[in-house]
């Protein structure tokens, strides 16, 4: 059909072709362009969500485990209910994880409980969420980093010092542009110095960090609680490989340490979670969603595609009258389909690409408001989806813009011209 | 001894088949014309005088009969060899002009040369040439839509004849023009057939027919007169 003889021909015929049809050719061009685009931020935005939910339970680190309390005997929503409704253990202690320390496997840990306190500097006041919790945090949990002054250390946290660190947006609320560090907030009317201002982590997994004024554990339990238990606490290990074994060595040392029964997980006061299984569970529901993410991406393949179809399709059945012209004039039904058949792929090609610039684009533009919106998407454009998008729309646009044209070029001279 | 006749047609029937009523246009027309006359083909309104030089021209086919040109039977020939033929042997004017829209008269004049595989350089002289022989080199840039009626018909009979045809098919060339503009392109027509071309015209006025050397009549559906009267 093309051959290198004729190809300076066709592609002169293929530009007239265009020319002459200026509107119908942008308006195609257009239709194409908004098909891709479409595509290239469906299939962005699917990718993005997903690395999204990765990185928030992998800034937990996979290579902790979680040990909390927990109501003996009862299912999840048993024991939100009644912890909302008041009952609490109070059996989980600094100790346990201490002793927990002792497992080959176990590096280090950190304990913590919440509260939630009325906090004063002048005539500002917040409610803000205290985070009581030993000073290896940092340790443990890396993204917990200062922005100015420094974290509590042990020895402060051993004398209940009266120190916190304050998340980037309490400090905000409460000083505004003036320098914290160094004064004195009130905390249920009790004095507190400032120390340090962490630095901004945005809502990980619906916890707003930014939001947390951060203390020493014994301080909180001692000087705000009056309590001498932990709601959780989070350990490292050394070896991921044997998170299991050591899930199950931090169960049975609980059990013996809490005087249960060593083969009944339903009188647990405790629940252990290794981050390793929550992220095989997360898996799981990634899984699902990449397969969401690709049943809405086909969608957008299918109207894309149909979409570029449909109007590769009538934009060709309209010119019927002029294939009908061009054979009575003596083009032979093999210039007929060439023509057409480069016309599409200028077409298709030239309209991919803008549609993957266009794409992009919209991607790069989204993705800035939601960082401003405070929420890192990172959504990106990868190369499978541009390789996707511009593959469909050649097929789609090649095949429906050859086929009523190979139609076309098989009328007589005469029917092609008569049509309307 | 006189030479083989350029157009043969012996028993040229041709078939419409619209829903379930075949209605039969062309009931056995027998023609010959021969290379270098000017014939006029005249009939009343359907009575299938452009059926008929679609036939001739390779623009349809018929039902059945035998369709001789070049002393060469054409029924075996295929799409691509009618394509060539059409290209390079006939030049087809309409009724309706059908020059491709939104293209200037250049581009419309050299797309049978495109076909033809013709070189550019060749192109340009042979279209710019024949622009000027139909008086319409100031309008070389306009696109077709931009031009009157007898213009285009004008642009029409250049593009017929780019290729040198033998044999040149007006069908109903002056019918949408004034006195004035059927007076040119009879005038053009005149001229193609001092330098020796065939021409075969389809009309209703018998101005036009006065141009040609000889007149066909169809009349249902065969012809009257149709060989040349010695
Ligand atoms: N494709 C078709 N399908 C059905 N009938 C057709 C078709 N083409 C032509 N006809 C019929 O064939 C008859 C002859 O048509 P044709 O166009 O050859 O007439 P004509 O002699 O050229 O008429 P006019 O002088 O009006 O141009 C008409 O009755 C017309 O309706
Ligand atoms: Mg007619």
């Amino acid at each position: 059909m093309i051959t290198k003889g004729n190809l300076k021909l066709v592609l002169h015929l293929a530009v007239n072709g265009l020319k002459t049809n200026k509107g119908r050719t942008v308006l195609t061009t257009i239709g194409i362009v908004i098909g891709i685009a479409t595509i290239v931020i469906v299939l962005s935005a699917g990718r993005g969500l997903e690395k999204f939910i990765f990185k928030q339970i992998e800034s937990f680190g996979a290579d902790t485990i979680e040990v909390e309390m927990k109501i003996p005997s009862v299912s999840d929503m048993e024991m939100a209910s009644s912890m909302v409704g008041g009952a609490e253990v109070t059996t989980l202690k600094t100790d346990d994880f201490e002793a927990l320390k002792s497992i080959p496997n176990v590096d280090n840990y950190y304990a913590a409980i919440l509260g939630q306190y009325k906090s004063v500097y002048k005539n500002k006041s917040v409610r803000a969420m205290i985070f009581a919790v030993t000073a290896s945090l940092p340790e443990i949990d890396k993204d917990t980093k200062v922005q100015e002054g420094r974290f509590f250390t042990d020895r402060e946290d051993k004398a209940q010092a009266k120190v916190v660190v304050l998340g980037p947006e309490i400090k905000e609320q409460l000083f505004g542009s003036e320098s914290a560090v160094g004064k004195n907030i009130k905390i249920n009317q009790m004095s507190f110095k400032v120390i340090g201002v962490a630095e901004a982590r945005g809502n990980i997994m619906y916890f707003n960090f930014d939001k947390m004024i951060y203390m020493p554990l014994i301080t909180g339990q001692k000087q705000l609680l009056g309590i001498d238990h932990v709601m959780y606490g989070f350990l490292s290990i050394h070896d991921t490989t044997k998170t299991a074994e050591t899930v199950s060595d931090i169960n049975s040392m609980m059990r013996r340490r809490h005087d249960l029964p060593p083969n009944d997980p339903k009188k647990d006061d405790f629940r252990t979670t290794s981050m390793q299984e929550a992220l095989e569970m997360v898996g799981t529901v990634t899984f699902g969603m990449t397969l969401l993410v690709l049943a809405i991406a086909g969608i957008s393949l299918v109207v894309g595609g149909v979409g570029i179809m449909n109007i590769m399709y009538l934009s060709v059945v309209e010119r019927t009258r002029e294939i009908g012209l061009r054979k009575a004039i003596g083009a032979s039904n093999s210039l007929i389909k060439a023509q057409f058949l480069v016309e599409a792929l200028l077409i298709t090609g030239i309209g991919g690409l803008a549609g993957i610039v266009l794409g992009t684009i919209l991607v790069v533009i989204i993705d800035l408001g939601a960082k401003l919106q405070g929420y890192d998407f990172g959504m990106t454009i990868t190369l499978d989806a541009v390789l996707l998008g511009f593959a469909s729309a050649l097929i789609f646009g090649v095949l429906f813009g050859l086929y009523p044209a190979r139609k076309a070029s098989e009328l007589s001279p005469v029917e092609a011209l008569r049509y309307e | 001894m006189k030479k083989e006749p350029l157009i043969i047609a012996r028993d040229l029937r041709k078939t419409y088949i619209t829903g379930s009523v075949a209605t039969e246009v062309l009931k056995g027309v027998d023609a010959e014309i021969h290379e270098g006359e000017f014939v006029a083909i005249m009939g009343h309104s359907g009575s299938g005088k452009s059926t008929l030089m679609h036939i001739l021209g390779f623009l349809d086919v018929p039902t059945s009969g035998t369709y001789t040109f070049e002393g060469k039977d054409t029924k075996h020939l295929n799409e691509d060899q009618l394509a060539e033929i059409r290209n390079k042997k006939i030049g087809f004017v309409f009724q309706a002009f059908n020059l491709l829209p939104r293209t200037s008269v250049l581009e419309n004049v050299r797309l049978p040369m495109i076909y033809a595989g013709v070189n550019e350089e060749e192109q340009l002289r042979i279209a710019n040439e024949l622009i000027k022989d139909v008086g319409l080199e100031h309008r070389i840039n306009n696109l077709s839509n931009e031009l009157s009626g007898g213009e285009q018909q004008r642009v029409a009979v250049a593009r017929s004849l780019v290729n040198n045809p033998l044999l040149i098919l007006a069908d109903e060339p002056t019918g949408n023009l004034d006195s004035k503009s059927t007076d040119e392109i009879m005038a053009l027509f005149d001229d193609l057939h001092k330098k020796g071309h065939t021409i075969v015209i389809v009309t209703h006025e018998d101005t036009v027919a006065e141009h040609a050397g000889r007149v066909i009549r169809i009349k249902d559906g065969v012809c009257v007169s149709c060989k040349e009267n010695k």
